[in-house]
């Protein structure tokens, strides 16, 4: 039987989308009083050694370790939210983006994964801006490619080089595919695994915000911009899907040299970034998952 | 799975027995259609040509038209076919390492049809969604239907078609020593397909001029060449008659002869008339037919059994 004071949420996104990191800053604001949030902790529980050191990496400014098939990890947290005292325990399952990735590529799912989705009310699912794979097609950059292939053309003719190869294709790859393609996937293939018709509270999170804020775009005209075909199935399918899309930066920047000198001068807290228009607190990762959890 | 507070770890091996198949997503055959036509009403749409006329190309730039969101009225539902439509684009975009955009010809072990899928929705009440198979048939099986009204028959998913899309070459339209034979081979095709009862009123006719750039002025920014009406007369008058409607266009899946026009020149035209046209509809009647006859019976008979014309 379901615990109604336990909430399960799932943690989606291919690799490097920033869902550890995420992790790491939200267990470090939970237990900070500097500065507000909506969800605290309520007390510690067990063991905590693996989001400690997640924690730590992040608040030293470096690299949060990847996520490996090995390492997965389920995460709960016994938190209170802070308006109204209710106590909820809310579990992460940490899965590597390899997981996600292979239901693409492979077209299985676990079974360990699809009782998560059962047990499960809502997702953050993260994009890495830095890293979308965009659906280019040889038209759109075929100026470039006219320069490319005289260049070509010239060497050619001076090495005699066989032109042959320029017709020739590498065979296609699915963990090439475009990355709003895999996502939407991924969403098909949650909605068709589902029993319940509640609609699954989805929270978008585009991460590395701090790599992206300067276009001027909000998180919801961004996705709608670069993403557009994962824009349209969300619209598409709210009864499916009940989403509301949020800016990331977890880290508070890239971490180079000088960027780490001028981080480790903030409070750990005010490096986080949290953008969105349903967003009132810019400095509060829990404000997505409180979300969730309504 | 029991929940230590804060961590605990997952096994480290799924072992396979522990893996759910998901859908292979590639093209579907009749069976791999039927959870889908069973499940919501599905609209067929058949793509007609001889090989190499641009069938898989036309079927694929809609996708692709999608992933930009460059499809007015319309958005994008989602797909059962998405890693099919993936793989038939993938010789057109710059992950395949080509300079020259190509559509993987279509080739089948055996002769079934198979479909892509996609669910098209109004962008203004995404409530009212059509989904949309597309056939994927090799041109050599329209070449055969278009020799025999017998193979033709064997083409059962023709019965089925409630948008049927023939297309002309541009490219050899072009050409004048190839024009008529274009012509003639759309002509005998429909007509065999017609001659056969697979295609009749219940079905749309879309006579489509695929690869128009062809047919523009080299180097110019005009507007294709219009669709010669004395073979839009002629189309119209032997199968005008014998199809629930006959429209006429001019597309450029993917116009490289011709800069002016852009990706997927006359193709959102086409999927706003598959989206939101169908043969099968018939008009609600919301106002009683007054009962005719005088019998208690006649009038019985036709208040629950409608009229005996």
């Amino acid at each position: 039987m379901t615990n109604p004071k336990q909430r399960h949420c799932l943690l989606v996104g291919l690799p490097a989308a920033g869902k550890t990191t995420f992790l790491a800053a939200l267990w470090h604001l939970v237990h900070q009083i500097r500065m507000p949030c909506a969800l605290k902790i309520d007390r510690l529980k067990g063991s905590s050694r693996y989001l400690n050191e997640m924690s730590n990496a992040w608040l030293n400014c470096t690299a949060v370790p990847r996520t490996n098939p090995g390492s997965e990890a389920i995460v709960a947290m016994e938190l209170s939210e802070s308006a109204t005292g209710r106590v909820m325990t809310v579990v992460f399952p940490d899965l590597s983006g390899e997981s996600f990735e292979s239901q693409w590529t492979t077209r299985t799912m676990t079974q360990t994964f699809e009782k998560q989705l059962g047990g499960a009310t809502g997702a953050l699912f993260f994009i890495n801006p830095t890293t979308v794979v965009e659906p280019t097609r040889i038209d759109q950059v075929a100026p470039a490619i006219a320069e490319v292939e005289a260049l070509l053309a010239d060497a050619a003719q001076d090495h005699s080089t066989d032109q042959h190869d320029l017709n020739e294709s590498l065979p296609w790859k699915p963990e090439e595919a475009p990355t709003q393609v895999q996502l939407v996937e991924l969403l098909q293939f949650i909605d068709s695994r589902r029993s319940s018709r509640v609609p699954f509270r989805s929270a978008v999170m585009i991460s590395a915000w701090d790599r992206v804020a300067l276009e001027g775009l909000t998180p919801a005209h961004w996705l709608r911009a670069r993403m557009p075909l994962l824009w349209q199935y969300l619209t598409a399918n709210e009864r499916a899907f009940d989403s509301v899309i949020f800016g990331v930066s977890a880290q508070g920047g890239e971490y180079d040299a000088a960027v780490r000198e001028q981080l480790s001068r903030m409070t750990p807290g005010e490096r986080v970034q949290l953008v969105g228009s349903a967003v009132s607190n810019s400095h509060d990762l829990t404000e997505p998952i409180q979300w969730l959890m309504r | 799975m029991a929940v230590d507070q804060q961590s605990d770890a997952l096994p480290v091996a799924e072992t396979e027995s522990d893996l759910i198949d998901l859908p292979a997503g590639g093209e579907l055959s009749d069976n791999d259609a039927r959870p889908i036509s069973s499940a919501v009403p599905t609209r067929l749409v058949v793509v007609a040509g001889p090989a190499e006329c641009g069938k898989t190309t036309l079927v694929t730039s809609v996708f692709e038209l999608f992933q930009w969101a460059q499809i007015p009225h319309h958005i994008f539902g989602g797909s059962a076919t998405l890693p099919g439509f993936e793989r038939r684009c993938h010789e057109a975009r710059i992950a395949s390492a080509r300079v020259i955009p190509e559509t993987q010809r279509t080739r089948y072990e055996d002769e079934d049809v198979r479909y892509l899928h996609l669910r098209i929705c109004d962008a203004a009440n995404v409530s009212v969604a059509v989904d949309v198979l597309f056939t994927d048939v090799s041109g050599e099986n329209f070449e055969r239907a278009r020799d025999s009204t017998d193979y033709c028959r064997e083409l059962t998913f023709l019965h089925r078609a409630e948008h049927f899309v023939v297309l002309l070459d541009g490219e050899k339209l072009a050409e004048a020593t190839r024009r008529w034979g274009v012509i003639q081979d759309a002509q005998l095709l429909l007509q065999s397909c017609l001659d056969s009862d697979m295609l009749g009123t219940g079905t749309f006719l879309d006579v489509v001029i695929a690869k128009c750039d062809f047919l523009m002025p080299t180097g110019t920014a005009a507007d294709p060449i219009p669709f010669d009406t004395k073979i839009e007369t002629e189309f119209r008058a032997m199968f005008g008659a014998r199809v629930g409607r006959i429209e006429f266009s001019q597309i450029a899946a993917r116009p490289l002869r011709s800069p002016a026009l852009p990706f997927g020149y006359g193709v959102a035209d086409l999927v706003h008339r598959w989206a939101t046209s169908t043969p099968r509809q018939k008009p609600l009647q919301l106002e009683r037919r007054p009962i005719e006859g005088v019998r208690e019976s006649e009038r019985f008979y036709r208040r629950h059994f409608g009229t005996t014309e």
